[in-house]
């Protein structure tokens, strides 16, 4: 964090005994010979692609043909005649690029290259620069068509696809244990070659990413052609940081997820082009900020043309691809997706192996975004419009940073289905008892509000005979237990009843006056509908700490579990909540710091936990709202959470600002 | 000696020339007493002492122990008694000095009585205050005691190089020139900023480029000189620095 010099050069920490305050790894990588480069060269050259000419030779290399070009380089077949005659890939960078850095760098991680050894991986044999000074990297070569365009030709199905996919997290799981990091895995670094009839995807380009990155600035990204050096939809959020040094293995997972998007959906999660046209701001803003659609909701959104051919080169139906793929894969991309790179797989392994459950129809480690954590990528992007007042939860918890849920409800008939009706009734039967009919409002209503037609809203406070002679800590108790303990599947057979049935009826029963609408987690719904006279009751911002998170700092004991919850909501800022604009006032009244509860969480549907029986404690700030009027209405809610002190263990800056749009019937259900 | 840029490691042609290095006199001189070769490994173990030293600490040797086994360490090293200690690991001087010093504490410390160090004289001059100071000064890790000695090994040729460096600069009274255009030797690029050092120190924009160009090649000069002092052939003086940008690595 910002206490910490880093080298401006490679991003590494500075040692506290840095020689004249220089990063020591730079200094000593400058001293190294720089290979076949004139003297007294300019730093940056832009210039049109040199081409090289059959029988041109380069250093050892004879060019035999050209093979192809990409962003940044042209790549040729060349002939090697010592030591050994062989052919081989020789690429050379086509943009103007410090050569002595870029072949410095590759020196650099040379040694590591070369103790690379896996039959999915491309070798990297070499590096010089040619005599117009343009560094150039010598491959294995590969004769092979990208990944992607190899399962499209053939039709593979999605499992065959994610055989394949799974032996390149093998290539990558191998290239990280040695400690090579890719930083531009995409299609066209994978490419599929077929050994006696099987394919055989090989990663290409290891170590050439590295040697050439810059800095992220417009200048790197859109050359003086225009052109766009890095790949943007493979880009991970920490890449898109205009520092871009701050790189590790988890860029890579990353980088995998998005394949795996493609390699599902037939699209990237952000559209390349529209990323480039956005501009570089905006481009790096999305990146970092905009969570994309998950890869089912992306096919079953998609015209139905485009849907046709999508699930023909998978041999599927248009009908069945998006349901195969909803549920497990979903999560499985997803996760890899994560914005914040704790949140996703640690390994590559662990991501081929979650493949590997799903394919044998086991349990996988990703699921549903948290309970916890949640509450981030809500607040960020997710607008969601309840129908009606009645209850809102919202849950949120933050790993390693924090997690979040979020629950909402309101809901259509066909809801009433949900999850496991025996659970449900448990829960229903406290909130049967706690009925909530008329509204009055009370002083503490803020007085914007009072002369408004919307005279229905209020916040009902601690003490109030609606509460029915339960506490706020009561309530949220019981929501939360309801909450924790949801069961994965659901009576419909589908998978978390939060994804499919994102309102929740907690009234099947006509006594109950209380609206609970699960989180649709995930989904970009920003309205729903809820049956008017029912009242909200949501949480504003709800931490969680729990015995089964695996993260850190959540506690085993009660006192740890209440300390750390506390702790995250002490920090909670500026919170607001609106409704149709009329700003409720006193909203830090309504703080429940929930006692342990004991939970049973049937699978592990949070991020990073095991699953289980467990306690769980809790803390955060809730809002019971009285019916909303017939009609449309708006809610608008979040605030800042901060932990910026020294003394604090992770620095988190999270706005947290959601809109949600709720249509309110006439009739009750 | 060296050209502006060496050139072509990868065909092991080096356009720099190193006449001789320290460590290969040494070498050259086997077991045979020659004042030259004793000069050498003098001033070798002078200005490398240090790693070995925290070496022995982190062995979990006391501040006393270790500073009386370092200097019985050196001392033999000196009196020539050890140099068949390594025949295989010869090819440089830091890897002869982690094998000899690993050999010294496994089979000679037992044997050895610290009354003889020496011959009763101090050959390196081991300041036990400050040496300790030193040593806890150091950022606490987790590395290995042998990968920590590479580290600081390195650290020291970086030391020893900037140290030089400075110093020729400081001869040339263009102390401020080093100062502003230090960060140049890492690589980073500055250009926004050219104009406004310029500015500051008096020059042009195209002279402050020559001199960050020509200080970064005599930083290089500098550090591949260094360098050779301690290998045996000077071929293998981009084996060696790869070697120690991994130390660096973590």
């Amino acid at each position: 964090m910002p206490t910490e010099p880093q080298c401006l050069k490679c991003g590494a920490v500075l040692p506290v005994d840095a020689p004249e305050g220089l990063c020591p790894r730079c200094l000593m990588t400058a001293a190294l010979a720089p290979t076949n480069v004139a003297a007294g060269q300019p730093t940056i050259r832009v210039e049109p692609a040199e081409e090289l000419e059959p029988s041109q030779r380069i250093g050892r290399y004879k060019i035999l043909q050209k093979l192809g070009e990409g962003g940044c380089g042209v790549v040729y077949m060349a002939e090697q005649t010592e030591p050994v005659r062989r052919k081989v890939a020789l690429k050379v960078i086509k943009l103007g690029m410090d050569t002595k850095q870029v072949i410095a760098r590759f020196e650099a991680e040379r040694q590591a290259l070369a103790l690379m050894d896996h039959p999915n991986i491309a070798k990297v044999l070499d590096a010089g620069a040619t005599e117009a000074g343009r560094p150039y990297f010598v491959m294995e070569l590969v004769k092979g068509i990208r990944i992607t365009d190899y399962c499209d030709q053939q039709h593979l199905t999605t499992p065959e696809r994610l055989g394949l996919f799974t032996q390149v997290c093998q290539a990558i799981q191998h290239a990280h244990q040695k400690g090579i990091i890719h930083r531009d895995i995409k299609p066209s670094n994978i490419l599929v070659t077929l050994r006696d009839g099987v394919p055989v995807p090989k990663v290409i380009d290891f170590g050439i990413a590295k040697a050439t990155e810059q800095p992220l600035t417009t200048k790197t990204v859109f050359t003086a052609f225009g052109q766009f050096m890095g790949t943007p939809a493979y880009m991970s959020p920490e890449q898109a940081e205009l520092s871009g040094l701050d790189i590790d293995t988890r860029s890579d997972i990353y980088a995998l997820g998005v394949l795996l998007y493609e390699l599902l959906t037939g699209k990237t999660p952000f559209d390349a082009k529209e990323l480039l046209q956005a501009g570089l701001d905006e481009m790096r803003r999305r990146i970092r900020e905009e969570e994309p659609v998950r890869p089912s909701t992306r096919l079953s959104t998609m015209v139905d043309a485009d849907l046709t051919e999508v699930a023909q080169q998978r041999r599927s139906e248009p009908a069945k691809l998006p349901r195969f793929i909803r549920g497990d894969l979903d999560w499985i991309v997803m996760k890899c997706l994560e914005k914040d790179r704790t949140r996703r797989y640690e390994t590559a392994n662990g991501l081929a192996m979650d493949l590997r459950r799903h394919l044998n129809n086991e349990p996988v480690v990703a699921c549903p975004p948290s309970a916890a954590y949640r509450f981030q990528k809500l607040v960020r992007r997710n607008k969601l419009a309840v129908v009606a007042v009645c209850a809102v939860a919202t849950s949120l918890l933050v790993g390693l940073g924090l997690s979040t849920w979020q629950w909402l409800a309101a809901r259509e008939a066909r809801d009433k289905a949900v999850a496991s009706e025996a659970e449900m009734r448990k829960m229903m039967n406290f909130f049967r008892t706690t009925q909530i009919t008329r509204t009055v409002a009370p002083k503490e209503f803020n007085a914007a509000s009072a002369g408004s037609s919307n005279n229905m809203l209020f916040l009902v406070l601690p003490g109030d005979s609606r509460l029915k002679g339960k506490t706020y800590a009561q309530w949220a108790a019981a929501w939360w237990k309801w909450g924790m303990e949801l069961p994965k599947t659901n009576s419909a057979g589908g998978t978390h009843p939060w994804d499919d049935y994102p309102r929740f009826d907690l009234a099947n029963s006509p006594a109950a006056a209380v609206w609970f609408l699960a989180a649709p987690f995930g989904t970009n719904r920003r309205s729903c509908m809820m049956p008017s006279g029912k009242a909200l009751f949501f949480a504003l911002i709800c931490m969680e700490s729990s015995s089964l998170e695996a993260v850190p700092y959540h506690g085993d004991t009660a006192n740890d579990q209440a300390a750390i919850a506390q702790y995250w909501v002490d920090h909670m800022v500026e919170m607001f909540c609106e409704v149709d604009g009329i700003p409720l006032s006193n909203l830090t009244a309504h703080r429940v710091q929930s006692p342990q509860i004991s939970i049973n969480v049937p699978a592990p549907w949070i991020l990073g936990e095991a699953g289980g029986k467990g306690t769980s404690s809790g803390d955060g700030y809730f809002v019971f709202l009285a019916p909303l009027a017939p009609g449309q209405h708006t809610l608008h809610y979040g605030g800042s959470l901060r932990l910026t002190k020294p003394q604090d263990p992770v620095e988190v800056h999270e706005k947290i600002d959601m809109t949600y749009s709720i249509t309110v019937t006439e009739s009750p259900p | 000696m060296a050209t502006d840029q060496p050139a072509d490691s990868e065909n092991g042609s080096h356009a720099e020339v190193f006449d001789t290095t320290h460590w290969s006199v040494v070498l050259r001189a086997g077991e045979s007493d020659s004042p030259e070769a004793a000069a050498a490994l003098a001033s070798l173990c002078r200005a490398y002492w240090y790693p070995l030293y925290a070496y022995v600490r982190r062995q979990g040797h006391d501040f006393a122990d270790a500073q009386d086994l370092t200097q019985e360490f050196f001392a033999r090293l000196l009196e020539r008694k050890d140099l068949r200690l390594a025949d295989r690991k010869r090819g440089r001087f830091r890897t002869f000095l982690l094998t000899s010093i690993k050999h010294f504490l496994i089979n000679e410390w037992n044997k050895a009585t610290r009354q003889k160090r020496g011959g009763g004289c101090t050959l390196i001059s081991l300041d036990a205050e400050k040496t300790e100071t030193r040593f806890r000064a150091e950022p606490a890790d987790d590395r290995t005691p042998d990968k920590a000695f590479e580290r600081r090994w390195a650290m020291v040729v970086l030391d020893r190089v900037l140290d030089q460096l400075r110093t020729e600069f400081a001869t040339a009274g263009q102390t401020p020139v080093f100062e502003s255009l230090k960060t140049s030797l890492t690589g980073e690029e500055s250009e926004c900023s050219y104009a406004e050092i310029g500015r500051r120190l008096g020059m042009t924009e195209g002279n402050l480029k020559v001199t960050v160009h020509r200080l970064r090649r005599r930083y290089r000069e500098l550090l591949r000189k260094e360098i050779a002092l301690t290998v045996a052939d000077p071929g293998n003086i981009d084996e060696e620095i790869r070697e120690l940008i991994a130390a660096l690595s973590n």
